[in-house]
């Protein structure tokens, strides 16, 4: 009953962090690019303020609403095998190559933007049909899928069983601006690899995929993931 | 005639197993099955209407059977449902009391006829079991009652909650999103740089919609007070709306129709109505991705202002038509509250109005909006 009595707040809190993540950014990016007046300086550090302070303000909205406070989540096993500090700068053995599916054009393009930046290969998809379409032709050409929770028609929990379906293998991290603790556990149970809240930074994002792709990588190296049925 | 009337004993046999008989002797049964008429319904066939004198009970043979009220704005509200091998309509018959509820069909039926006649030769054949069934079945409909009442009572509750969320929060992210507004125009003003010039652009879309949700917000939380309703002539109505929403259509290569046969004044408050016309030209023109034809009408029905808005757009889902002006109810909308249908509701209602809404899941949605006109001499703006 408490679930139904908070489906407003989840919405309104799922929502509203999907346009904080589009517009925090975007500023990271102006910030980047920005060649404009020294005196400008101010109006960046006005920005980032603000958008802190509205992020705080939908954080509350989450807890509100029993969603997981955590910003980051990775499968208990894949956690275990995770080493600390991999540095941003790190190499991967071959460029990964992620999926990235999400409604939301704005979220794509700072998606793309951000993870090629880091040296991944990114395919972006704007719905979970044409996500499976394309997983179901490449299947193998994926080290990961990143897939928004919150989407029209096909939702990121029944793409995630569709994936599922098609392959046990693929790592599948799930993003999103809420999500109660009991789904993402059983998620985790089904062999989600992990959840990202947002919003997030592009370091939070990067550094955490990077994290997860490594201990994928140590977890079939030692072939230690049996309890999560091979999902990964 | 679509309704077809039979008595025949052999057709009794399909109401023997009817709760209204549980216990009764077959002897018994056999005795009274000539007085029981058999009726096959087709579905949305009235079986009767609320007022109605009572002089029947039914049983349920085949299909089942809607019960329902009039409830606000002369809605029909749904009770409950009564299925095979139940029985219905039998309170009217012990209080002698005008129907207080419609019945219909709500599939292809079988119903039972049982007048007072052959009801007073049941209850003197098999006094004790034929009060056991009644007072059985009167408990259940009770319990079933009591829930309902319950869970209503909460969702009202909840709604009420939420409103008192929304109303704290927007005002705490409103002020953060408006200094995002300034700093992005100002970052843009400063710079050619067409790379940046798209950014700001991201930047202003996810502040609008951000903007959009927090006014949705608002308007909910406020409800339907405050407003200011003075007369406005139907002409101005339709420039404010061409000038908030109407001139985006072109581009999203939707034509526009409109069919003004009244065109007088209307006592409104222009600002939240305005409001809640863009809100539904805003779902239209989202259920028209590839485009198609919206049509505004406007109409004087019995002192009544009528607009409509269609679209050729993809409709409504079925599933979700019966809690469509429920708050947090969206279909297929990136970033919506699921707030913009039940603001329009408590709008239009609070302009002793009415709003409904039909569809054709696939085909296209009409949106009808009716409120009082006002006199023709009013002071007009």
């Amino acid at each position: 009953m408490a679930n139904e009595d908070n489906n407003g707040t989840r919405q309104t809190a799922s929502e509203l962090n999907n346009l904080l993540q589009i517009i925090s950014g975007t500023s990271a990016m102006l910030e980047n690019i920005w060649e404009g007046s020294a005196g400008s300086d101010k109006y960046f550090s006005m920005l980032r303020a603000s958008v802190q302070r509205a992020e705080q303000i939908a954080a509350q909205l989450v807890a509100q609403a029993g969603g997981v406070g955590h910003k980051v989540l990775m499968h208990p096993e894949l956690a275990a095998l995770a080493k600390k500090n991999v540095p941003m700068s790190k190499p991967a053995p071959k460029k990964p190559r992620i999926l990235v599916v999400d409604d939301e054009q704005m979220a794509l393009v700072l998606s793309e933007q951000v993870l090629s930046r880091a040296g991944f290969e990114v395919v972006t998809t704007e719905s979970g049909f044409e996500c499976l379409d394309i997983f179901r032709s490449r299947k193998d050409d994926f080290d990961l899928v990143l897939l928004d929770f919150s989407m029209p028609f096909m939702d990121g929990d029944e793409v995630f069983r569709r994936l599922r379906e098609i392959s046990i293998s693929v790592p599948v991290v799930l993003t999103t601006g809420f999500i109660d603790e009991e789904k993402l556990q059983s998620l985790m149970h089904e062999g989600l690899a992990g959840f990202i809240r947002r919003p997030h930074s592009a370091e939070e994002l990067v550094t955490y995929l990077r994290a997860l792709l490594e201990s994928v990588r140590s977890a079939r190296a030692a072939d230690k993931l049996r309890g999560i049925a091979a999902a990964v | 005639m679509a309704m077809s009337t039979e008595t025949a004993a052999q057709a009794f046999e399909q109401f023997c197993d009817n709760r209204l008989f549980e216990g009764i002797k077959p002897d018994v049964l056999e005795e009274i099955a000539p007085g029981v008429h058999v009726r096959r319904l087709h579905e949305g066939e009235v079986i009767f209407r609320e007022g109605d004198p009572a002089d029947s009970l039914y049983l349920v043979g085949k299909g089942s059977v809607k019960i329902s009220k009039t409830g606000r704005g002369g809605k029909q509200e749904t009770l409950g449902f009564i299925q095979s091998g139940s029985f219905f309509g039998e309170m009217a018959l012990l209080d002698g009391q005008p129907r207080s509820a419609m019945a219909t069909a709500a599939e292809a039926t079988v119903v039972g006829t049982v007048n007072e006649g052959t009801f007073q030769h049941i209850l003197e054949l098999a006094p004790s079991r034929l009060h056991m069934n009644f007072l059985r079945s009167v408990t259940e409909r009770l319990r079933s009652v009591n829930a309902h009442f319950i869970s209503e009572v909460m969702r009202t509750e909840r709604l009420s909650l939420v409103g008192s969320m929304a109303n704290t929060i927007i005002h705490d992210l409103k002020n953060p999103i408006c200094i995002v507004r300034c700093c992005s125009d100002l970052i843009a003003s400063e710079s050619n740089d067409p790379r940046l010039r798209e950014l700001t652009s991201m930047l202003d879309g996810a502040v609008d919609g951000m903007l959009a949700m927090t006014q949705e917000l608002l308007d909910y939380a406020r409800g339907s007070t405050a407003l200011v309703k003075q007369p406005v002539s139907v002409w101005r109505l339709l420039d404010e709306l061409k000038q908030q929403s109407l001139r985006l259509l072109p581009g999203k290569n939707i034509q526009f129709v409109k069919r003004i046969r009244y065109d007088g004044t209307v006592k409104i408050d222009l600002a939240r109505f305005t409001r809640v016309l863009c809100n539904l030209i805003k779902n239209s023109r989202e259920a028209m991705q590839n485009g198609g034809i919206l049509t505004i009408t406007t109409d004087l029905v019995k002192d009544q202002f009528v607009l409509r808005i269609s679209d050729t757009g993809k409709g409504v889902p079925p599933e979700i038509m019966p809690r469509l002006f429920e708050p947090f109810v969206t279909h297929g909308k990136a970033h919506g509250t699921g707030l913009g249908l039940a603001i329009a509701k408590s709008v239009i209602e609070a302009h002793a109005g009415r709003i409904s809404i039909s569809s054709v899941h696939g085909s296209g949605t009409t949106v009808d909006i009716r409120v009082p006109a006002t006199a023709p001499d009013a002071a007009m703006v």
